[in-house]
């Protein structure tokens, strides 16, 4: 008996298969169509307010970049990206100067931020390019946002900015109001030091004068509670690892005893920098190896001398850069560090010195050292 | 055998594949909706400023100093408080200035009558009357007060409240 009701008819197969094949293809049409949603301006805000919470809230981190094209693989870690040179080392942006200071920026962390090149160029690994270093470490996402941020610090003319200029009517925004902390300074007025305040003079005519300037480092991270002037709130903190130091010796000439030697001396030179620390468990100094290069030196107001030595008329200015005193640089990050300058005077005479009394000390004392200041400011990103 | 119960199935088949490629083709074209629901970005950003500009000035410019929110509210400086919060909420990165309206209060606790006493009046850009979608912030300071007059000087908490909205 010939009985075809069980068997498929082909016609039935035809049509299934023309169903499924359009409900397979309607089905993978779905992810794109929540594409077509996620590019819409409610996404592009959530992706703003992101961004601006890490770069005000968050101090960044150094490490390996996920996913970059970047050349080898970063040991780096910390949140101190802004000292790294290479910027394969620095896996996320970040300006706060710590976890704990929202919306208080570090100033170098800015600067470093907004030093920036359009298009990427492989074989510079200092200055980041737009968009995609930042696209890496301050959007994020799947999607390649473009963006503006930019920063206006109450009292410059000029807004620092990254990005495109802004286009459409179409895109995410967000206005953080933040604070930029800036660097500490010492202004030693070698006359006032001399004759009222520490005795900064030898006795003694030499032909070498000695002065030392203390800066130490478990004091400012405010290691030490002992201390007059303890500051642990990293907002107003001089850290020698990150910020930069800057010392300028005014009145030089008054420290000389005028009475005795009326004129200017035959030569008075800077003949030496010398950095040393104090180990710790140690008694004695040690020279810090390799020397500190990161620094400016300049004399009498505005030369800046090559090599040493250089003659001195009034003044001397030290300008370290941030992270001249890094750990790199530094066997002991809470080490004090003394950085000794040596004058040789001729004919001997006093001069500023202080062998014989206390190294002047970098520290949290208003009278000693200007102390960093926090610039009102305002931070916008917009990203479409 | 020729018969035609077969081609019912295809037409179904064609039928529902077109149906099914017309409402993906409807849903893909539709425009994405604003919901009320997503009224609250706006409400964010004004939340985020009102607050990151309380922060601010509740924070001190130096080690040494006193935060300017806590002079202002040591010395009732509602002038003050008007100038530098309209200043700093307003404030944008190119030329020109945003127009985010805002009435700030003082509450703090009378230690006599222990109640709170709220109605201080800091600073307002214009009075709010209720048509307003205003968002709120607040803001705790430590200053030394006087709470109510007849008080000792002394640490007192006082808790800064704004209310922000756009015309």
């Amino acid at each position: 008996m010939n009985e075809d009701s069980a068997n498929l008819s082909v016609d039935f197969l035809a049509g299934f298969t023309i169903f499924m094949i359009a409900f397979i293809w309607v089905a993978t049409m779905i992810p794109s169509l929540l594409i077509g949603l996620n590019a819409y301006p409610i996404d592009y805000n959530a992706v703003a307010y992101r961004t601006g919470v890490i770069l005000a809230e968050d101090p960044g981190a150094a490490g390996p970049v996920p996913g970059a094209p970047c050349f080898g693989i970063s040991s780096a870690s910390g949140t101190s990206w802004e000292s790294l040179p290479d910027k394969c080392d620095i896996a996320r942006f970040g300006l706060a100067v710590s976890k704990n200071t929202p919306n208080i920026l570090d100033g170098n962390k800015v600067e470093r931020f907004f030093c920036w090149t359009v298009g990427a160029d492989p074989n510079n690994r200092t200055t980041f390019s737009y968009p995609t270093d930042y696209q890496e470490r301050a959007i994020f996402g799947d999607y390649p946002y473009l963006f503006n941020i930019s920063l206006n610090i109450v009292g410059e003319n000029q807004a620092l900015s990254v990005g495109d200029v802004i286009q459409n009517a179409d895109y995410g925004y967000i206005r953080r109001d933040v604070m930029i902390k800036g660097s500490s300074n010492a202004t030693i007025d070698a006359l006032v030091a001399k004759t009222r305040r520490y005795g900064y003079n030898n006795t003694e005519n030499v032909t070498l004068n000695q002065f030392s300037i203390e800066l130490n480092q478990a004091e400012l991270q405010g290691g030490l509670t002992a201390s007059p002037h303890e500051i642990d709130y990293p907002a107003y903190q001089i850290d020698p690892g990150s910020d930069s130091i800057i010392i300028n010796i005014t009145n030089l000439n008054q420290t000389r005893n005028q009475l005795i030697f009326g004129n200017f001396p035959n030569s008075c030179n800077l003949v030496g920098i010398t950095f040393y620390e104090q180990l710790s468990g140690t008694t004695y100094l040690s020279n810090i190896t390799p020397a500190i290069t990161g620094y400016k030196l300049t004399v009498n107001g505005t030369y800046t001398p090559a090599s040493l030595p250089a003659m001195v008329n009034d003044s001397v200015s030290l300008v370290f850069k941030p992270g001249a005193f890094s750990p790199a640089e530094d066997a002991d990050p809470s080490a004090p560090v003394f950085i000794n300058l040596t004058f040789a005077i001729s004919p001997p005479q006093q001069y500023l010195n202080n062998t014989l009394t206390q190294p002047f000390d970098y520290n949290y004392d208003p009278v000693n050292v200007t102390q960093p200041q926090l610039q009102n400011g305002v931070l916008e990103v917009a990203v479409w | 055998m020729v018969n035609t119960r077969g081609q019912l199935y295809t037409i179904e088949g064609v039928a529902a594949a077109l149906i099914i490629l017309a409402s993906a083709y409807v849903v893909v074209n539709a425009t994405s909706i604003y919901t009320p629901g997503d009224t609250h970005i706006s409400d964010m950003q004004l939340e985020v400023l009102g607050s990151d500009a309380l922060v601010m000035m509740n924070t001190a410019p130096n080690s040494t100093a006193e935060s300017p929110l806590q002079t202002i509210v040591e010395k009732s400086d509602g002038i003050t408080f008007g100038q530098m919060y309209n200043n700093i909420v307003n404030n944008r990165t190119e030329t020109g200035q945003d127009s985010i309206q805002f009435m700030a209060n003082v509450s703090y606790v009378k230690s006599n009558e222990k109640t709170v006493n709220s109605t201080t009046l800091l600073n307002m850009t214009r009075a709010l009357v209720g048509g307003e979608h205003a968002v709120h912030v607040s803001q705790w300071v430590i200053a030394k007060n006087r709470y109510p007059d007849s008080d000792s000087l002394r640490n007192r908490t006082v808790l800064v409240e704004v209310f922000l909205w756009r015309d």
